[in-house]
């Protein structure tokens, strides 16, 4: 008695649906002169979405949405033993060893950290962020070793960049689902320009310099909100990103071919990414239906996206068995693997 | 699912006395877990035979549970000759049940609150300074001695106001409080039989309630719900409202603790039909209450103290309980089993608690927990309909409701398409509002409703003449109008999936399936809807509108009782989502019936915005905003399917 596709579009139009409606008028509204640039992974299903309503004249776009593939394992790799790094790339939370903390927040393999860190550095146990200048301390002395091991990739990025046009023309409007904007401010630092970046949520509102260019961050459901506030969106934001995510998973290296063209490399995958065929489903569902809101001239207010948010998220049986198998997230940035949100709400 | 006969007659009135070798058998087979049973629920005991003991005694009336290795409510769903005959589940297992090769299963909680009110047990300071009002409606005299023995550990001394009924002893229930330990003074009136359980507290004893902090409201009228006395109900409710001394510190903590909390009971009895927490067929007295005492909105679903027994701080109930009231405000009886301004007044407290600005807060036997979680309301409605499939497949024939339970539309409410056809006839110039178009049209639904005295059922056809009359255009252009209205509202049908899927299914496995439906539409229009939705089995089609008889109003089940006396013996069941027309109006008459959810029920009971109510029903920015996605979320109407 599985009615499986229509169970799954029809979710995605109710879970997904009314965010998305209220996130994309703001994108049109605030898309004037700029690009939009949908991050990996979230902004696979973003530049579709965006994609889709310009398409078909229910909003109207200045430029076409661009899908950026980066994550910020790819980044942090990339600007790895750059000073301006650590207070971006050591302010999670992490507990393990040096050795996993490089793999698993730098994206470096094995052989990688071997090659360029010793043995007993890599040995070390650490704790973060409390320890945050240590590690800073630590990998000091090989900063030029960790930068050369990168280059190719830090090359990689930023010649990607340039061939999607971002270093140059309008600017830069940086899409996601949020919080703290720490891709957005490592590419204004790449790009050396100023960038926009429009979250569903941001904990901290800036507009701070990064290199040459200043990142301002805007969130359209909540701005300065803080983790465990009872703000759903925010605390049980895992749930959200566990749909958003993209087929090919998380991007963890890039580098330019001979040819001018790009190699990708992805992280491992997550159960969303092996059933994406449902994913596409949920995400099919909820562009439908917010392009046909959108021919209604439908709107919602923020409250009533965050109260509906809030049910399906804290309501036990809210969320449909048929998507209960699309509820993992790769969480190994924080050394936690892969995470059931379902399980750990207990929802 | 099922309507149960579930009360017989009271049978013991003494705590049953713990036989020392069944607790060592419970013990040595891992049943009974004196340490889990004591922390499970808050209550200290001298010893594994006094927990024993206690567990045996509420076993018989209450969802407990002596360890995590046995269910005990899921033996009495699996075993109700045992619940019938009101004795402890493990008792019966050890006595009877393993040598009879009956089944238990370990603990399996049905609902679990999303929040519990963590309370001490030892009472505090401040609850045992409250000044407390036990207000007793005794209409059967036996009540006096086990309302009596219900106090013997009441923590704090309390005023008993009672009221008795013609026939009650009054010198020996004045005599039995006033040496009661716990009671301080005691109160008695001689009442009329008017107004059950609430005319003689409001009538007697409303200018007191003010004097204390808290009240207590207890009855023992023994309902006759399905035709047997309801005592394991009524044991239940005095169990966790005056007997469990732990409880009653807990609540009493918990009054003290936070002025917003308003009403307090336990929640609702666990054998109950699972619609009980419904306003049935009090919508109507619903509407009076609220008009009186200026309630905006109450959800069809609702928490209220079913069975009329509960504490309250009698701010909380302001505009009930400090009125001036005379029997005569009370309806007389004989008063229908549902459906009066007292069943509505019932299900009106928690509604006004909240009005107020108070909560309600209630205790969970099963769990043990307090909590202000209301979702125990619709708990039984989680699930999937493959679990009930061997249930449902048990049947012979099976009879589906057609609105909500087979078909859904596009945006959920049922008078759009009326709306779109007032907005067509706009654009032609035949009305001007297309609002009023809907008004007239319901009207004229309504007035050959009233020309029948409300008998029977009228046809579309027959509503769109009336219209043609009052429009004053021909027939022939009306029925084009009919014909429009049902074009729109076919466009809009789909499929309720599962549940066609379901029918499907249960005709290629040889069932008989009818389908009855409460319409104005014809046969052959609903036909066409069912035939778009994918029904493809075959079924008998009883619609309203042509059999002249209907659901609601009970005809159309006489007439399916009466069709099924001639079915040699097979065994029916009715699927539907009205509360009334497809559970209460059939179980009634012994129908068997499975209840689903309505979409907007569901839509409610997972805490989604309240929408699509009062003149947003029908203001189209509303409809297509929220209409879509009520009718998505409530597609399969089973909560967590």
């Amino acid at each position: 008695m599985k009615n499986t596709r229509q169970a799954l579009r029809e979710f995605g139009a109710s879970f997904m649906g009314p965010a998305f409606l209220v996130y994309a008028k703001e994108v049109e509204a605030k898309g004037a002169g700029r690009v939009p640039v949908c991050l990996a992974r979230e902004g696979w299903c973003f530049e579709r979405l965006l994609s889709h309503l310009n398409a078909h004249g229910h909003i109207e776009l200045e430029y076409a949405p661009r899908y950026l593939k980066v994550s910020r394992t790819l980044l942090f790799r990339a600007n790895l033993g750059h000073d301006y790094l650590w207070p971006l790339a050591l302010a999670n939370d992490f507990e393990g060893s040096m050795l996993d903390l490089m793999r698993k927040r730098f994206g470096l393999q094995m052989h990688e950290a071997f090659s360029v860190l010793p043995v007993e550095l890599l040995q070390m146990q650490i704790k973060l962020p409390e320890q945050q200048s240590d590690a800073i301390m630590w990998l000091e002395p090989h900063v030029p070793r960790l930068k050369a091991l990168v280059a190719p990739t830090l090359q990689g990025v930023m010649a990607y960049l340039a061939a999607l046009g971002l270093k140059t023309g309008p600017q830069p409007m940086m899409l996601d689902l949020g919080y703290s904007g720490t891709i957005q401010k490592l590419l204004t630092r790449m790009l050396e320009r100023d960038t926009h970046g429009l979250y569903y949520v941001t904990t901290k509102q800036s507009g701070n310099q990064h290199g040459a260019g200043v990142a301002t961050l805007e969130g359209v459901f909540r701005e300065n909100a803080s983790w465990g506030d009872g703000f759903q969106m925010l605390d049980r934001s895992l749930l959200f990103e566990s749909l958003m995510t993209a087929p090919h998973g998380q991007v963890v290296d890039v580098r330019e071919d001979s040819d001018g063209g790009f190699e990708f490399c992805y992280g491992r995958q997550a159960a969303t990414q092996r059933h994406f065929q449902d994913l596409q489903q949920v995400f099919d569902g909820a562009i439908e239906q917010v392009a046909t809101w959108m021919a209604d001239e439908v709107t919602f207010t923020s409250e009533e996206v965050e109260q509906m948010y809030e049910s399906f998220t804290t309501r036990q049986g809210a969320i449909p068995q048929c998507a209960w198998h699309l509820f993992f997230v790769d969480d190994d940035f924080s050394g936690n693997g892969i995470l059931n949100p379902l399980a750990l709400f207990n929802i | 699912m099922k309507t149960f006969n579930i009360f017989n007659k009271r049978k013991q009135e003494a705590l049953p006395v713990v036989d020392q070798t069944q607790l060592q058998q419970a013990e040595a087979l891992g049943l009974f877990d004196a340490g889990w049973y004591q922390q499970q629920y808050g209550q200290k005991f001298a010893s594994s035979a006094d927990a024993f003991q206690d567990y045996l005694h509420k076993s018989r009336f209450a969802p407990v549970h002596p360890s995590p290795a046995f269910d005990g409510e899921s033996y009495h769903r699996m075993y109700m000759d045992v619940f019938y005959d009101q004795q402890s589940p493990l008792f019966h297992y050890l006595k009877n049940g393993k040598q009879e090769g009956r089944q238990h299963v370990p603990l399996t909680p049905r609902w679990v609150p999303n929040s519990r009110m963590p309370l001490d047990i030892p009472l505090s300071e401040a609850a045992s300074q409250l000044k407390m009002a036990i207000c007793l409606h005794v209409f059967y005299e036996d009540f006096i001695d086990r309302f009596a023995e219900a106090l013997n550990d009441m923590p704090i001394n309390v005023d008993v106001l009672l009221t008795l009924a013609a026939g009650v002893d009054e010198t020996r229930a004045r005599k039995t409080f006033s040496r009661h330990a716990c009671v301080s003074r005691v109160e008695t009136r001689r009442v009329p039989n008017r107004g059950r359980n609430f005319g003689p507290l409001l009538v007697e004893y409303a200018d007191q309630l003010e004097d204390y902090d808290l009240f207590c409201h207890l009855h023992s009228k023994k309902s006759l719900y399905s035709g047997r006395e309801q005592t394991q109900w009524a044991d239940y409710l005095t169990e966790f409202l005056l007997r469990d001394k732990s409880v009653v510190k807990r609540a009493l903590n918990a009054f003290a603790a936070d002025d917003t909390l308003g009403l307090y009971y336990p929640t609702t009895f666990w054998m109950m039909p699972s619609w009980v927490n419904h306003q049935t067929m009090n919508k109507g007295f619903m509407r009076e209450w609220q008009e009186s005492l200026e309630i905006e909105h109450v959800n069809d679903f609702l928490s209220y103290p079913a069975g009329g027994m509960f504490w309250a701080r009698p701010m909380a109930l302001k505009g009930i309980a400090d009125r001036v009231w005379k029997y005569e405000d009370f309806p007389e009886e004989p008063l229908p089993n549902d459906g009066s301004q007292l069943h509505a007044l019932e299900r009106v407290l928690g509604a006004q608690a909240e009005n107020l600005g108070y909560r309600q807060f209630f205790y969970h036997p099963s769990s043990g927990d307090f909590t202000a979680d209301q979702s125990y309301i619709t708990a039984s409605y989680h699930g999937s309909i493959e679990q009930h499939l061997p249930a449902i497949q048990s049947h012979q024939i099976i009879s589906f409701d057609v609105f909500d339970t087979l078909v859904r539309r596009e945006f959920t409410v049922a008078d759009y398409a009326k709306l779109k056809l007032g907005k067509w006839l706009v654009e032609q110039g035949v009305v001007t509002s297309a609002h009023d178009f809907v008004a007239l049209r319901n009207k004229a639904e309504f007035t050959l409703r009233k020309r029948a005295s409300f008998q029977g059922d009228i046809r579309i056809d027959a509503i769109y003449d009336e219209l043609a009359d009052v429009l004053k255009v021909t027939k022939d252009v009306a029925q084009g109008w009919m014909k429009r209205e049902f074009e729109l509202d076919l466009a809009m049908i789909q499929p309720k999936d599962e549940m066609v899927e379901l029918f499907n299914h249960l005709g290629s496995s040889g069932h008989v399936l009818w389908v009855i439906s409460d319409t104005y539409y014809t046969r052959d229009q609903v036909g066409l809807m069912l035939r778009k939705a994918g029904v493809a089995a075959a079924y008998r089609l009883m619609v309203s509108s042509e059999e002249g008889k209907r659901k609601d109003s009970g005809t159309m089940w006489a007439m399916v009782k009466e069709d099924l006396a001639n079915e040699h013996g097979r065994s029916h069941l009715h699927i539907g989502d009205n509360v009334v027309a497809d559970a209460q109006r059939p179980g009634d008459m012994g129908l068997v019936c499975f209840h689903i959810l309505h979409p907007m029920d569901k839509w409610r009971a997972l805490g989604m915005p309240d929408v699509l109510n009062g003149k947003d029903a029908l203001d189209e920015a509303q409809i297509l905003k929220w209409g879509a996605l009520v009718s998505q979320i409530g597609r399969n109407p089973f909560i967590g399917e």
